[in-house]
């Protein structure tokens, strides 16, 4: 026993004194890296500021190619470069892009992050994948996809991301299928991915709204609502009465988006669906086709059994012209659920959303209702 | 005479065991935390969550402040969440009945006005007495109900709510700008996160300008410096080896976010327990392994919220006690739990580490302060080995609270100078000759005082965070 206490305290000793020796030796090691750092980071700044310089006006010259790759054989200013260089990625758009890829594919740039995608280590695989995006190298195209195999959300989120910014509508559609039920990521990161592509998403929307995958669909019709071309209205419309209630969310708040009034109807009889989510929606984007016709059915909508269809269509009502109208009736009937919820969404409705007429008209109906 | 020499003699023993096998436990966390926080940081370098902090796709949240009796810090502490970057969220202040001028100071510092808004009672909560809005501050709501106690009130705000995701802090918290997407990331990236904690860092002698800290600084208050050491112990050491291994039992009353649908389905906050906020995760772990669903409870460990720590003992006491109080109300109400692997990881380690070593240590240690002095008496002390024995649990106790000093200073460095490393050192040091006795005698105090205390809110005396400096 005495042992195993002697023993125990010169273990713990030990350890902190590890620890402390540890702690200084990192603080060294950081300060060096830190100090080689600021001692390159001008020269190789602007190194790279001057070579992009000339790329706005020129193609990429091999003497740069070369003057770089012999910049980067050193860990230290190989991230230093890597930094700038994204930084250019992130501040341009259009042609220069091109040549900024070419240049990473050729001074190895590419290669090296590819070759990263193959670490054990998970946080350099998705630190590599990221690079590779802001890089738009299609030769990183296979190994990304490869990478997808990998089981972590991390890389996961990090390749999809990166496949959006490359923008290659085939690899793009080939990821998310491949990735079809192992899918861990929400529905809102996903559409941020998708929102993201830089490549023909009219494309890549027609074929994933016919996707197997429910859940992939309705999230891929969610960011062309983002996205508003009215090239998809048809093929969004078919879904509005699709049995999958994702997919007639999806096809609802894109057609509203729109405000496609060709598609009114078809809304205003969403109003009636079995499932609240969808009157709920349906509720809410009538206001954004500011069209008479919907005044009854959302009037009707007041007095849904649940609270959210029944605040969509106050708030909607109140937007609409003639909505106000209605409202005044409401107010001087005797539904308590429909008054209640007006009441409600008078007060808690952003006044600047609405005209300055129907403003008016509102602080009457209250007065009135209070009277 | 015999019987008790026996006894004492088996409770030595039994305590050698235990001092063991707690400290081995709290090796592994760290070592398990030091590799989690290590992924974190990497995390961090290529983490999205910047582009979240404008983009449209971020879920919309709405914030829960409980407030009773807060005058003192209410408006600030409003005041600097209105500041939070985030693209969507409301403020919900719910007036839990205050006595002091708690409402009349929100109603005057926004230009609030009372609104007619009927309220979906999803969870059953005390009356709701009114609610005050402003139209030029569409984000914040004040509810004021009735008196009902912490977890009616964080219920009262669910019910009031409009956002798919709750956000639980304390009205004496203030949170950094990118608290609230940091928070809410874990949801973004996994479906199945249903509830994060943040880490709760102490606000005590740093530099707070209009409910936002400008300068972090240790305090000069003892009491509060012990604290630092305990709560980066805590956090950074015990959440985080909790969460490496999936298994975390607390998220902190003071920075939490909830999905609304899930705190709903399980009832909401429990009423009548001060220890609402490891409650909800036990029943939220409770429920979803019952019905077999997938889900995750993370932490992070980001210096993003920071509190006020009690300054004196008699705050200090009062805090520990109501802890104590918490997490027995907890592991009672659920003691079916207990070693049942239908409850995984949760009932056959969680749940027995925190019933053996949380809440019964207190007991052992106090029964040890009398049995140790009895064993002497009765010449069945072998001081040579108590001594020994007495030592080695001291460094152990030190090196876990170095070890987690030390983490902070790898990664997150809010104390990055080396004064303030060595003082925090001194303090993880001199923590172990008195503090840790006291929190543990304030601890074994709430153990009796259970029945008696369960229903309090237990506050401590606040400064305005104005006057922190």
């Amino acid at each position: 026993m005495e042992k195993f206490v002697y023993t125990s305290i010169v273990f713990f000793t030990a350890v902190i004194l590890t620890l402390y020796v540890y702690l200084l030796v990192e603080k060294m090691l950081e300060a060096i890296k830190s100090k080689i750092r600021e001692v390159n980071e001008d020269a190789v700044f602007k190194l790279i500021d001057e070579i992009i310089l000339k790329l706005e006006e020129e193609s990429l010259k091999d003497e740069d190619v070369i003057k770089i790759k012999e910049v980067i054989k050193s860990g230290i200013k190989r991230e230093l470069v890597e930094e700038r260089l994204i930084y250019y990625f992130m501040i341009y758009s259009g042609d220069i892009i091109k040549k900024l890829t070419k240049l990473v594919e050729e001074v190895g740039l590419v290669d090296f992050e590819i070759r990263n995608l193959k670490s054990d280590n998970l946080y350099i695989v998705s630190l590599a994948a990221r690079r590779l995006g802001e890089f738009r190298s299609k030769k990183a195209i296979e190994p990304l996809l490869k990478a997808l195999n990998i089981n972590s959300n991390d890389v996961k989120y990090n390749v999809l991301l990166a496949l959006s910014k490359i923008g290659d509508e085939d690899a793009f559609i080939e990821a998310f299928e491949k990735l079809e039920d192992k899918i861990l990521l929400s529905e809102r990161s996903l559409i941020e991915i998708i929102d993201d592509f830089e490549g023909d998403k009219i494309k890549v929307y027609k074929r994933m709204f016919n996707s197997n995958n429910s859940f992939l669909a309705s999230v891929f019709m969610k960011s062309a609502a983002n996205y508003m071309d009215v090239s998809l209205s048809d093929i969004v419309a078919n879904f509005l009465k699709d049995p999958n209630k994702e997919k007639r969310i999806a096809a609802i708040k894109f057609i509203g988006n729109l405000s496609d009034v060709r598609y009114l109807d078809d809304i205003i009889e969403r109003l009636q669906d079995e499932d609240w989510e969808v009157r709920a929606v349906a509720a809410k984007v009538l206001e954004r086709f500011q069209d008479e016709r919907a005044v009854m059915p959302l009037v009707k909508a007041l007095s849904d059994k649940v609270w959210f269809v029944r605040y969509n269509a106050a708030s909607s009502l109140i937007k609409i012209p003639k909505g106000i109208d209605a409202i005044d009736i409401v107010m001087q009937g005797n539904d308590k659920f429909a008054k209640d919820i007006i009441l409600y969404a008078v007060q808690n409705i952003e006044l600047l959303e609405v005209t300055e007429d129907n403003r008016e008209k509102i602080k009457e109906i209250i007065k009135k209702y209070k009277r | 005479m015999e019987i008790l020499k026996d006894i004492i003699l088996k409770f030595n023993l039994f305590v050698i065991y235990y001092v063991v096998a707690i400290n081995f436990i709290y090796f592994v966390q760290l070592i398990l935390s030091a590799l989690s926080l290590y992924g974190y940081i990497r995390k961090v370098r290529y983490s999205d969550y910047q582009n979240y902090t404008t983009s449209y796709n971020m879920v919309p949240v709405s914030i829960l402040v409980p407030a009773h009796n807060e005058e003192e810090t209410i408006v600030d502490n409003v005041r600097n969440l209105l500041y939070i970057n985030y693209p969507e969220f409301e403020i919900i202040v719910i007036n839990d009945g205050s006595k002091d001028n708690t409402l009349k100071k929100l109603i005057d510092a926004f230009s609030l006005k009372k609104i007619d808004q009927p309220v979906r009672y999803l969870i059953k909560t005390k009356n709701i007495k009114g609610i005050y809005k402003n139209v030029d501050i569409p984000n914040l709501v004040v509810v004021d109900k009735e008196n009902g106690g912490k977890a009616d009130a964080l219920n009262a705000g669910i019910n009031v709510s409009r956002y798919p995701i709750f956000v639980s802090i304390d009205a004496d918290s203030i949170l950094e700008s990118d608290s609230l997407v940091r928070v809410i990331m874990p949801f973004i990236e996994d479906k199945e996160t249903v509830a994060v904690g943040g880490i709760v860092r102490i606000a005590n002698g740093s530099f707070i300008k209009r409910g936002l800290i400008k300068k972090v600084e240790l305090p000069k208050n003892r009491i509060a410096m012990f604290q630092i050491v305990e709560y980066l112990r805590a956090f950074l050491t015990g959440r985080m080896g909790w969460d490496a291994l999936n298994s975390l039992l607390i998220v902190s009353g003071a920075f939490g976010a909830f999905k609304k649908d899930v705190a709903v389905e399980i009832g909401g906050y429990a009423n009548g327990t001060v220890g609402e906020d490891m409650e909800i995760i036990v029943r939220i772990h409770k429920h979803m392994r019952k019905h077999k669903k997938r889900y995750k409870i993370k932490f992070i460990p980001d210096p993003v919220c920071w509190t006020q720590a009690p300054e004196s003992l008699k705050d200090l006491r009062s805090q520990r006690r109501r802890w104590q109080i918490g997490l027995m109300d907890s592991l009672f109400k659920h003691k079916d739990m207990l070693f049942n692997p239908k409850y995984g990881i949760i009932g056959l380690y969680a749940y027995p580490y925190f019933l053996f070593f949380e809440m019964l240590g207190p007991i052992i240690e106090i029964i040890g302060y009398i049995f140790v002095p009895l064993s002497y008496v009765f010449g069945i002390l072998n001081l040579k080995y108590f001594t020994l024995f007495l030592i080695a649990s001291i460094l152990y106790g030190i090196i876990l609270s170095i070890g987690a000093i030390l983490l902070e200073e790898y990664t997150f460095n809010k104390y990055p100078s080396l004064r303030q490393v060595m003082k925090l050192t001194l303090y993880a040091i001199f923590e172990n000759f008195g503090y840790r006795q006291l929190t543990s005698l304030y601890r074994f105090e709430g153990i009796f005082k259970y029945r008696k205390l369960k229903h309090n809110w237990g506050k401590i005396k606040r400064v305005g965070f104005t006057k922190s400096a």
